[in-house]
This record gives structure tokens, C-alpha cells and sequence, in this order.
């Protein structure tokens, strides 16, 4: 998209910042998950949503279950054995502001025993509830449109077994800060798989969520941190990373961290910076392969800055209902402040998500 | 996330602004920062250093000052897992857009779980400032999110019960001008709320597994709740992440 804007610019203007190239590029990725070829049988098995409608003014949350021995079984795999993730690829339709892929543990709100598809729409619903997943470990995610592809390092994979449940969380947002364009979501995703002696080491993730954050008007630069760690007695390798803010971030980072350091880290052991809320990169192996030392972690941090709501949409009256009905915030309290919560047009996140091997545990950090 | 229509809008938008770019200087990102609401201000002698004083938020909601030896509870927040909720009492720095950083110190491996926060502190009209009020509501997020929420539970990283052992709370704060202060205090952590207390000493426990599964009792501890607070305090469905 970004290659969009600089040909229009090459075309419409003399700007001579932008170099103006005429080469040929390769034909883009596949883009459409209806195109996305599944992988040879007997060595992955693909998964996908359906094509559903995104009218204007919709912000749909869902989560959709699969059970991995069925997948196996209609991609080739042998039964019973463990699934050796090593590359996934992700395509998703425009408009989607994120997909999550978590492994189903503790089961509340949401239970593929009784439903395998739960729709949530502006806020409400099941599929909204982070409580509902607050120890389901990561598998993998992404936050742009269009085609995600990542082999993990050769001999990684992240070792899955038949007898799990998979949760894919789509959210689509059509509405003023974010749009789908087409008025429909879908995404597809594919599993390849290595050998079990092909496995050198085992991938694990980490996901932290500061949900205490508020971006008020009378504190409107806040900044948040936070930590957590790897509890490895052997360094660790992170091989992935990406962060989710909503368009009152400025700034997200993380950091190598010691996990003995109170305050942060020096800018050397910064390996992740995004200042794009709507399009942040997925920094990832190859080009990331960041070693952490013994017992160390991550250290994150996320700046905002407070921008007057849109009034078309209620304005500040909006925001101080949702602070007051979700959080019982005291009148005193109120300050037209986004506060953590699922919609995008009132609502705030830090999350982070980091990939790693060896695995220790799967780590996840309130 | 850029979809073809926003791509539009903003090409359309990059030339129409070009020629002013090009004669006065692209214009940022962000419009003027609205006004600094905060009432603050500045808190006590310009000419001295800062002076602070550690508080934490009891069950019950009261903010207490700590000191060495002292408990301080650990409490189910909205987000989930247990927290300690740090805050301070402060002189002698801008008691708006102040920087807190929180944290929990493993004694033995001097391991840290840290949070930090920007906010403004409430004046006491003596020349000091408090994050937070004397009392507070821990269903009111907009009351805890005056304290550093101090992670210290599910206990992934601590080589030791994260209860009923002692650990080292630190706090940093710098304020807009730079002035800045640390202190410490060895306190241990209870599983303090009655209600949730099984819970608490099961991910609290060292060695604690996400996605374990909690039984009433796991935390291998039958100690009655100690002298922390009486509220029980649970806090509200933890609303949503996307």
C-alpha cells in the first residue's frame, strides 16, 4: 500500500525525495484467502473462516474452533501424532485489524464443546471477553492485511498435539478510523509441518496486555511499561515480534531485558519500534534473531497521545459512558479518557507478542 | 491495515499538500497537543530534591504507607492475575505528567516485575501530592490506574512462593522537569482477599504452569488469610481485549 502512495506521488509530482523507479516487480503475494493453496498433503493441512459480510459501522470479534485431529486427518497427517508447526502463512481480506490463533486451555465463556463459531459484534459478546482466553497460549498473529508468510528458523517448530482445540480470533473493523474496504472479512490459514527428528527446538511465545491504561484529556502524553520474562536458565532466542496499539499510539517498543533492570533498557537492546498503529510491522526471523540472556525477558512500553473523539460518534459523553458503565470510574474520575477495551474507535491496547525457542512455559503477563 | 480507500484519501491528501511542504515544511503528525488539563503543579520547594513516601492499596481499598516489614496485599484486578497496587506520596516535583515505576524484587534472584505509568498527582494542599485518594474503589479503574499495578502473579519468574515470603518493592519517579527519586522497602505479599484466595496461592505458588488447572487447596497453604484488609474487593468482568 505504502508502494501505492509513492507512485501516485512519482506520477502526480516532481517530489525528489521519492525515487521513482520503473523495474518490475515479482507478482504480488496471494492476498485473497479463497486463493491460498493448501499445503501438500501429509505435510500441513489448512483452516479458514468463511466470507462474511462487514457493513459500515460494524466491528465484528469471532472466534472460530478446530479441532487439529480433524485437521490433520483432512490434510494427510497421520493420527495421533504431534503437529510440528514450522511455516505459517495468514492471508486475510482488507479491513481486518487483527487475527489471533490461540491453543484452547481453561475453558469459560467460550467452549468449543458447545459452540465452534461465536460472533461478537461492537463490543459485545463472548468473543470480546479477554477473560474468556487469559490462559490460552499464543500461536501465532498478525495485524496486516493481505499475506502473512513465516518458516520459523531451520529445526524450530511449535510442537501442537491432536488431541488440542485451536481458537482463531478475527476482528474487522468498518467504521471511521479503520474500514473494510471489500465490506467482507475471511481469513485462511495454513500449517506446515516437519518431521519429528527434523525438530532441533521447540518454539514457545509470550503475550503481555496492560489493561490498566487510560488516555485521559487531563493527562494526555501517557506513556506505559512493562515487563515479562522468559524464566529460562538458558538464554533464549526471540525470532518474532509485533505490538497492538489503537490510533491514540505514538510510540510502542520492546527491549532485551535483564529482568533485574527497574527502569528501561539502553536504546542498543531496542528490537522493536512501531509508530504506525494501523499498519505495524511484524518484526521477525530472519532478520530477527535476538538472543536474551539467561533468566532475562522483555521490556515494553507504549506512548499515546490523547486526540478529542469524534464528536459524530458522541464525543466525549461516549467515552465517559463507557469508563462509567465498564469500569465504574467516578464522576471526579472521568476525563474523557480511552480506556483498554475492544472497539477501536474508543478504545485503547498495549499488547505484545513475541515468538521464541527453546520454549520454557508459555508466558503470558497482565 | 491500510485498505485501498484510506491509501486514496491519503495520496490525494500528500499532494495536495506537497507545494506548502515544499515551501514551509511538512506539517507532523499530530495537531497541536490540546491544553494540559492537569491542576496540579508544582509540589512543595523548587529547591530541594524530591521526597517520597511508599503507600499500597489495602483489600479493603484504603491507601496505607509501607515500610519495611510491612504486608502489602496481593488483589484480583480487572486485568487478571494479582497485583500489588504501589503508589507514593511525594514532594518537591511536578505533580503533573509524573513518570511511576513500580516494581517487585525476588530476593533471591533479584529478579524484577515492573510496571510504569504516567499520571498526575492529587494535591494534599500541604505541599504534597498522592497518587490516588485515601480510599479506593478496586472495581474504579480509574482509581487503580493511580498506582503502579505491580505484576506479581501468575508466578512465572519469582524462585519462590510469590506469598508469604519476602520480596523488595522499588519505585522510581521522574517528573517533566527531570527531578527524580527511588525508594524501597522489604514487604511480603499476601493473598489477602478471602474470596479468591485458593486462586491465589495456586498461581501465586512457584513453579506455577499457565493453564494449570486451580483446585481449591493447590496453593499447598491453610494458613488463614492474614491481617490485610476485610473487603474482599473482586473486581468486575475484565471487560475485553481484541
Amino acid at each position: 500500500m505504502k508502494k501505492l502512495v509513492v507512485l501516485a506521488l512519482c506520477a502526480l509530482t516532481a517530489l525528489p525525495a521519492v525515487a521513482c523507479s520503473s523495474t518490475t516487480d515479482p507478482p504480488p503475494p496471494t492476498t485473497d484467502p479463497s486463493k491460498l493453496a493448501p499445503p501438500e498433503p501429509g505435510k500441513g493441512f489448512q483452516f479458514k473462516t468463511p466470507s462474511f459480510a462487514v457493513p459500515a459501522g460494524i466491528e465484528e470479534q469471532s472466534c472460530y474452533f478446530f479441532k487439529l485431529s480433524e485437521l490433520a486427518q483432512a490434510g494427510g497427517m497421520p493420527a495421533g501424532e504431534a503437529i510440528n508447526l514450522h511455516r505459517v502463512q495468514i492471508v486475510q481480506r482488507a479491513g481486518s485489524h487483527h487475527m489471533n490463533l490461540f491453543r484452547v486451555k481453561t475453558r469459560a465463556g467460550l467452549d468449543p464443546d458447545k459452540a465452534k463459531v461465536v460472533r461478537s459484534f461492537n463490543g459485545e459478546g463472548e468473543c470480546f471477553r479477554s477473560t474468556n482466553w487469559s490462559d490460552w497460549p499464543l500461536i501465532a498473529n498478525t495485524q496486516a492485511e493481505g499475506l502473512l508468510d513465516w518458516e520459523f528458523p531451520e529445526g524450530v517448530a511449535n510442537v501442537l498435539q491432536q488431541d488440542e482445540w485451536l481458537m482463531l480470533q478475527t476482528h474487522y473493523v468498518n467504521a471511521s478510523t479503520q474500514d473494510s474496504p471489500d465490506g467482507y472479512g475471511e481469513v485462511a490459514v495454513n500449517f506446515h509441518t516437519i518431521a519429528k527428528d527434523a525438530v532441533k527446538h521447540e518454539m514457545g511465545t509470550l503475550f503481555a496486555t496492560k489493561q490498566s491504561i487510560r488516555v485521559c484529556k487531563d493527562n494526555p502524553s501517557p506513556s506505559f511499561t512493562g515487563t515479562c520474562q522468559f524464566k529460562n536458565d538458558k538464554p533464549v532466542n526471540i525470532i518474532g515480534a509485533n505490538g497492538h496499539f489503537h490510533s491514540r499510539g505514538r510510540k510502542f517498543e520492546m527491549f532485551k531485558w535483564d529482568a533485574t533492570q527497574v527502569g528501561a533498557p539502553p536504546a542498543a537492546a531496542k528490537f522493536y519500534s512501531s509508530e504506525s498503529w494501523d499498519d505495524p510491522p511484524m518484526t521477525r526471523s530472519p532478520e530477527l534473531n535476538l538472543e536474551v540472556p539467561a533468566n532475562g525477558g522483555v521490556f515494553y512500553s507504549c506512548g499515546y497521545q490523547w486526540t478529542p473523539p469524534s464528536e459524530a460518534l458522541g464525543g466525549c459523553e461516549r467515552l465517559d459512558k463507557f469508563d462509567r458503565d465498564t469500569y465504574a470510574t467516578k464522576p471526579e474520575s472521568l476525563s474523557c479518557c480511552y480506556t483498554f477495551g475492544p472497539k477501536v474507535e474508543e478504545n485503547e491496547h498495549c499488547n505484545i507478542f513475541v515468538y521464541y525457542w527453546p520454549k520454557q512455559d508459555d508466558i503470558n503477563c497482565f | 491495515m491500510h485498505s485501498p480507500r484510506n491509501v486514496r484519501a491519503a495520496v490525494v491528501s500528500l499532494v495536495a499538500t506537497f507545494g506548502a511542504c515544499a515551501l514551509a515544511g511538512c506539517p507532523g503528525t499530530d495537531p497541536d497537543p490540546p491544553p494540559d488539563e492537569c491542576t496540579a503543579g508544582f509540589l512543595g520547594d523548587r529547591t530541594k530534591e524530591p521526597v517520597i513516601e511508599l503507600r499500597a492499596i489495602g483489600v479493603d481499598g484504603t491507601s496505607a504507607p509501607i515500610s519495611d516489614g510491612d504486608d502489602v496485599a496481593l488483589i484480583l484486578p480487572p486485568q487478571g492475575g494479582r497485583v500489588s497496587f504501589i503508589g507514593i506520596r511525594a514532594t518537591n516535583l511536578d505533580g503533573c505528567g509524573l513518570q511511576l515505576i513500580g516494581a517487585i524484587r525476588d530476593l533471591s534472584s533479584r529478579r524484577v516485575m515492573v510496571d510504569g505509568r504516567t499520571l498526575n498527582l492529587n494535591t494534599t494542599g500541604d505541599g504534597w501530592g498522592t497518587t490516588g485518594t485515601a480510599t479506593t474503589n478496586l472495581s474504579d479503574v480509574a482509581s487503580i490506574s493511580n498506582f503502579a499495578n505491580v505484576p506479581v502473579c501468575p508466578n512465572q519468574w519469582a524462585d519462590t512462593d510469590a506469598f508469604d515470603q519476602p520480596f523488595e518493592i522499588e519505585v522510581r519517579v521522574t517528573d517533566k522537569g527531570g527531578r527524580a527519586a527511588t525508594k524501597t522497602a522489604r514487604v511480603v505479599p499476601r493473598c489477602a482477599e478471602a474470596k479468591n484466595r485458593d486462586e491465589c496461592l495456586c498461581i501465586c505458588k512457584r513453579g506455577y504452569v499457565l493453564g494449570q488447572t486451580c483446585a481449591p487447596g493447590d496453593g499447598g497453604s491453610d494458613a488463614a488469610p492474614p491481617d490485610a484488609g476485610t473487603a474482599d474487593g473482586a473486581p468486575g468482568d475484565a471487560s475485553a481485549n481484541d
